[in-house]
Parts: structure tokens; C-alpha cells; sequence
């Protein structure tokens, strides 16, 4: 297996697993972006993922049908978002800490439904998954038909989900009201805009979206197989909105270079290789840590990200 | 309709951080209680097996301290950290990696090894090397670079469980035994913490976790890098403003409670488990963030809540075996206590008026 000759249709094959592993941490991504631009950093993602996953395998697996586990999906995640803020813009908990919390009570929850809710099944169980959407012509494309054109409807629903978020927050009075809570808050508040509404939405939608990421996680895995199925792509995701410097399309894509992380990982999994195992497993994170560094220099973020806004400037 | 308004006050009473205290205290059984509660169980057998997991039997007390020991130690650095407003979420990693040193040191003795007394001394310095060294890169990426310490911290955490899991099937694994085990040789006896309660195992471990609670209680709140590391939590800008490199404090703060966990991680592996194991990374990293918020980010606050937690530790695994309940309703418990703390926590910073 050392030579491997790839034809059109591997290519395609490739790409199209890419996506797959991508989307997830795509949604997480925007939904962070949406939040992060009305100036609240919700470090929570992980654990809304984390929710939204075994939400959606649940409907999955007990009633069969995983339109309805990502919807559960999403909604959890809106629910987590709420608490997420409630605790950090109406009560001014620290963001950093709030989203810690909003992370643990995701990773216990989630751990503990898994295992209540699985524990008598088996080790393993399956899902068959979402069904192939092939578009009509498109799809027939040589390479980029069978890889973009022929997915399932969450990887459509991902990039109609980028395109959006782009419009909502470019070109809208309530992207601009968003952009604005986010740089300067008190400005925005003089003008007539409220504030604590505008973070509740933000905050709210962002978690919808990584709710979303995390059941298509679940239902694209096709298998249940641990507690901690996300493994730190919603923390990857917060990490690609600074790498895509606040920048929807930037993030969005930014991902797909994790999903080429994991899919490299997994590859050499089944292939073997002389490199040890782990240290694959350990790719996507250095991966992070390199990007991070890489991009650090002439980013920046809103100007009110992390800050509380107190009416009274105390 | 009556309406409440909210708003902050500028001074924190002694009085009112004392009743959140003591509130976030009862809060965190009771929370577990009701959990298992709402889980169809029993909270009177729970509630009897808490009590012999902790205070009740000496088995469960001594457990309770040798859970507390390792995790006072991580609790105490994340609160050095936190007061200064660098948020280290790593300490798993940390502490993994402090172990991986003190294994890496001790290996190199296994045969021959030297007298406790030069053994012992010299692994907890690599356990605080290792710590304090997994610490400085997210450090210096935060001081230099200015990238958020919280996702840094945790990918050198996945990338640190990551290595444990080769080194103990790889180079540090036992050959020596049939079977392909993930786990180091044992350590010869002369690593091994000294044990201070008899026909228990708690160790002189808790000793140095307690020095090190009033040694950092000294440097917090006598020595001009505490009033600096505070100061920089307190205000950032108005730190800066009056001279205090806050670059500086980050590095200091980081490192600092770096070191602390893998001080942490080396006691747990000299004092309870006497070799590398994959269960290295048990979480406890995690469980220490919510240890330094009960402790209300005070060094001698953190003595009361690990060992609090030591023991709530110890009293859910007797409560798991008494009720036969799965290990994940002490994680959920975990959860729902730190959004609980948070939210009592703000109690104190504000005041509720009817208007």
C-alpha cells in the first residue's frame, strides 16, 4: 500500500470524506462566529455538540428517523445556548468560565444519557445514516459531481447554512446590529439597539448550529462506539473562527483542513503505517496549535469579545 | 407585577462570599442526591454510602484524603491562574506529563535504584519540570501572541493523553510480563511516597499538597508577583496603567500552575498507583476547575474543597458499588455543580432590589 494511485473517482471519494468529517466542526464554527461577533465567546460548544450528538442518535436509533435526531439536535443545543446565556449576559458570569460550565454540563450529561440509555444494548451500535441527495446534471460532473454534488441534505444544508450566515451578518440590519454589540456595545445601546437581546440571539443561534453539528457527528459516524465522540472539535471550531479572523467563509473552510486531519488519521488506521498510531491521533491538535501560531499576527477579534456589558460602565 | 433590578456591587462582603460558600458546600451533595433521585435510586442508601465513603469508616476516610491529595495540588494552580485571569484548562495534560517525566527518570534507575531519600526529591522535581514545561508553550503563545490560553490548553492536553497512550504501549511499556499490558514496570519501592496514616494509604503526599497551599497563600497575597497576578485579574488595563507587565504575569501564572499539576501528577504516581497507567488521565484535570471555583480561587479555600471533593470522590465510587450505578452520574453531578456554583457565585457580586 505504499504507492497509492488515485483516479478520478478516489479523488472524489476523498473529497466527499472530507466533507463529511468537516461539516460538523463547519456548523460549531459558524454558530461560534455568530456569538463571537456580538462579543460573547461561548467556550461551550464542545459540550452543545457533545448534546446535540447523543440527542440525534437517540431519535436515530429508537425511532428511525435522523431528520428528527438533528432537529432534537438543534434544539438542545438552542436550549444549552440559552442557558449559556442567561449565565453569562444576564447574570455577567465571566464568558470564560460560563462556557466551561456550558462544557461540562455537556460532557456529563451527554456521557451519562449515553450511558443510560445504551448500556444494555451493546458496544457497538449502528445507524444506517442520512441518504445520498445526488443532484440532477450536477452531480454528473466529472470528480467535483460525485465529491460536492451528490451528498446528504445536512452537508447541502452546511453550505446554504455558510451562505446565510455571510448575507445575515454582511448585509442585514440585524447583522449589522450584531456587529455593532460586538465592537462597541455602549454605542450600539445609545443608538436604540438592545444589547442583552441581540447576545441572546447571537448566543441562542450559535448553539442551534453546533447543536446541529454534533447530531450530524452522531448520525454521519454511523456507529456509537465512545462517551466523548466529538474528541475536541468544538474547542477546533472556536480555534477556526480566530483562524478565519472573524470571517465566515474563513472558518467555514478552515475546518475542512481538520476533516482532512481525521480522515489521514483514520486512513493509516486501517492501512497501518511505520509512524505509531497515536501520534496520528494526535495530528489534528498539533495541527491546531500550528494554525493558531501561524495566523496569530494581524487578527483581530471584536472589540467587545469577552466583556460583559454593564449599562452603567461598571 | 414586581420587577427586580440587578445591579453590581462595588465591594464584596466577607460575609456574603462566606454564605455563597457554605451555600455552593450544601449545594454539591445535595445535587448529586437529587440526581441519583431523578435517576430512579434510592438517595437514602446513596446517602448512607456517601457517609461510609467519606467520614464514616476509616478506609473511606483515608480515601478521601488520598483522592484529595493530587487533586489539591491541581485545584491550587488553576486558582493561581484564575486569579489572574489566565485560564488554564490543561491541567490534565499537565499532570500527565509530569508523570511521563517522573517515569522517564525513574526507569533509568529501575535496576539500581538510589536511596529513597535522593529518588523521591529528585522525581518531584522532574513531576514539577514536566508540569511547568507543558504550561510554558501555551504560555509564551498567550504572552507573545496573544491566543486564547483555553483551546491551546486543551489541544496540548489531547496531544499529552495522546503520548501517554503510545509511551505505555511503547517505550516505556512492561516487556517483562506476558501479555501486551498498557502500562509502565512497577516502580522499585524506593520512589515510593512514604506512608504517614499506618495501614493506609495516604501518604506524606497530603504534607506537601497543604505546604504548598500556604507556600502559594504567601506568594498570592505577600510577594509583589501575587499583588501583580492579582492586580492584572482584577484589571488588566488599570494593571498595565500603573507598570505591571502583564505578559509577565501570564507567563508566571501559567507556569506556576503548570507546575502545581505536575507536582500533582507526580504524587498521584509515586503515592497510589507506582506505575505509569493509561488511567493517568482520569479527568482529574478537569474535576480540579470546579475544586478551584468551590474554593473561591483562594489558596487556603482549596484545602477545604479538594478534600471535600477527595471525599466526594471517594464516597460516589462506594455509593457506585452500593448502588451498582455507572461512573458517568458522577461526571453529570460534576456538571451541573460548576453551573451551579456559577450562578451562586454572582449572588454575591450583585444585589437583588425590588423596584
Amino acid at each position: 500500500m505504499m504507492v497509492m494511485i488515485l483516479d478520478a473517482a478516489s479523488i472524489s471519494d476523498l473529497i466527499a470524506a472530507i466533507i463529511s468529517l468537516s461539516v460538523p466542526m463547519a456548523f460549531a464554527a459558524l454558530g461560534e462566529l455568530i456569538s463571537e461577533r456580538a462579543g460573547v465567546i461561548n467556550l461551550g460548544t464542545e459540550g452543545v455538540m457533545l448534546v446535540g450528538a447523543i440527542s440525534a442518535f437517540y431519535i436515530s436509533f429508537f425511532h428511525h428517523s435522523d431528520l428528527f435526531g438533528v432537529l432534537l439536535g438543534a434544539a438542545s443545543g438552542a436550549l444549552l445556548g440559552l442557558l449559556m446565556a442567561f449565565i453569562s449576559i444576564s447574570l455577567k458570569q465571566d464568558q470564560i468560565l460560563s462556557g466551561l460550565g456550558i462544557y461540562f454540563l455537556g460532557l456529563g450529561l451527554s456521557g451519562f444519557l449515553y450511558e443510560a440509555i445504551f448500556s444494555q444494548i451493546g458496544s457497538t451500535i449502528r445507524i444506517t445514516g442520512l441518504p445520498q441527495l445526488p443532484i440532477p446534471i450536477l452531480s454528473q460532473i466529472p470528480v467535483i459531481g460525485a465529491s460536492f454534488f451528490s451528498q446528504d441534505i445536512i452537508e447541502y444544508l452546511a453550505f446554504v447554512t455558510l451562505i446565510i450566515v455571510i448575507f445575515v451578518v454582511g448585509r442585514t440590519t440585524f447583522g449589522l446590529n450584531l456587529r455593532a454589540v460586538g465592537e462597541n456595545p455602549s454605542a450600539a445601546d445609545t443608538l436604540g439597539v438592545s444589547v442583552t437581546k441581540i447576545r441572546y440571539v447571537a448566543v441562542i443561534a450559535g448553539a442551534t448550529l453546533a447543536g446541529i453539528g454534533g447530531a450530524y457527528l452522531a448520525l454521519s459516524s454511523h456507529a456509537f462506539q465512545a462517551e466523548n465522540i466529538t474528541a475536541g472539535r468544538g474547542f477546533i471550531a472556536v480555534a477556526m473562527v480566530y483562524f478565519g479572523k472573524w470571517r465566515p467563509a474563513r472558518a467555514f473552510f478552515g475546518t475542512f483542513l481538520f476533516g482532512a486531519a481525521y480522515l489521514l488519521g483514520a486512513f493509516f488506521q486501517v492501512v497501518g503505517s511505520f509512524i505509531p498510531y497515536y501520534f496520528l491521533l494526535m495530528v489534528p491538535y498539533v495541527l491546531t496549535l500550528v494554525v493558531l501560531v501561524g495566523i496569530a499576527r494581524g487578527a483581530r477579534s471584536p472589540s467587545a469579545l469577552g466583556v460583559p456589558y454593564n449599562r452603567e460602565g461598571g | 407585577m414586581v420587577r427586580f433590578k440587578v445591579t453590581s456591587r462595588l465591594e464584596v462582603s466577607r460575609r456574603s462570599i462566606l454564605i455563597i460558600t457554605v451555600l455552593a458546600y450544601i449545594v454539591s451533595p445535595l445535587v448529586v442526591l437529587a440526581v441519583l433521585a431523578a435517576a430512579g435510586r434510592s438517595p437514602l442508601v446513596a446517602l448512607d454510602a456517601l457517609y461510609r465513603g467519606t467520614i464514616g469508616t476509616t478506609a473511606g476516610f483515608a480515601e478521601s484524603i488520598v483522592q484529595g491529595t493530587p487533586l489539591m495540588l491541581l485545584s491550587l494552580g488553576l486558582a493561581i491562574a484564575y486569579r489572574g485571569k489566565v485560564w488554564n484548562i490543561g491541567a490534565e495534560g499537565q499532570q500527565v506529563f509530569g508523570a511521563i517525566l517522573v517515569t522517564w527518570f525513574v526507569l533509568q534507575f529501575l535496576k539500581y535504584p538510589l536511596p529513597a531519600y535522593v529518588m523521591i526529591p529528585i522525581a518531584l522535581l522532574f513531576s514539577l519540570l514536566g508540569g511547568a514545561l507543558f504550561a510554558g508553550i501555551p504560555a509564551v503563545m498567550k504572552s507573545r501572541l496573544g491566543i486564547n490560553e483555553v483551546i491551546t490548553t486543551i489541544m496540548m492536553t489531547y496531544v499529552a493523553v495522546q503520548a501517554l497512550n503510545w509511551l505505555v504501549r511503547g517505550p516505556f511499556q512492561d516487556k517483562s510480563i506476558p501479555g501486551s499490558y498498557p502500562q509502565s514496570p512497577v516502580f522499585p519501592p524506593q520512589t515510593a511516597l512514604p506512608i504517614i496514616i499506618p495501614n493506609t494509604s495516604v501518604t506524606v503526599g497530603i504534607i506537601i499538597s497543604v505546604v504548598s497551599c500556604f507556600l502559594a497563600y504567601y506568594i498570592l497575597f505577600k510577594t509583589p508577583l501575587g499583588y501583580s497576578i492579582r492586580a492584572v485579574g482584577y484589571n488588566p488595563s488599570a494593571a498595565k496603567t500603573s507598570g505591571i507587565s502583564v505578559k509577565r504575569v501570564v507567563n508566571s501564572a501559567m507556569i506556576l500552575s503548570g507546575a502545581l499539576a505536575g507536582l500533582g501528577g507526580g504524587v498521584y504516581i509515586l503515592g497510589v498507583t507506582h506505575e505509569l497507567l493509561p488511567e493517568q488521565a482520569s479527568g482529574i484535570g478537569y474535576t480540579a476547575v470546579v475544586v478551584s471555583l468551590l474554593g473561591n480561587l483562594h489558596p487556603l479555600g482549596v484545602i477545604f474543597s479538594s478534600l471535600f471533593f477527595g471525599g466526594l470522590i471517594s464516597g460516589m465510587s462506594s455509593v457506585e458499588r452500593a448502588l451498582q450505578i455507572p461512573r458517568t452520574l458522577s461526571l453529570l453531578s460534576q456538571g451541573i455543580i460548576i453551573v451551579l456554583i456559577l450562578i451562586i457565585q454572582v449572588l454575591a457580586r450583585y444585589e437583588i432590589k425590588k423596584v
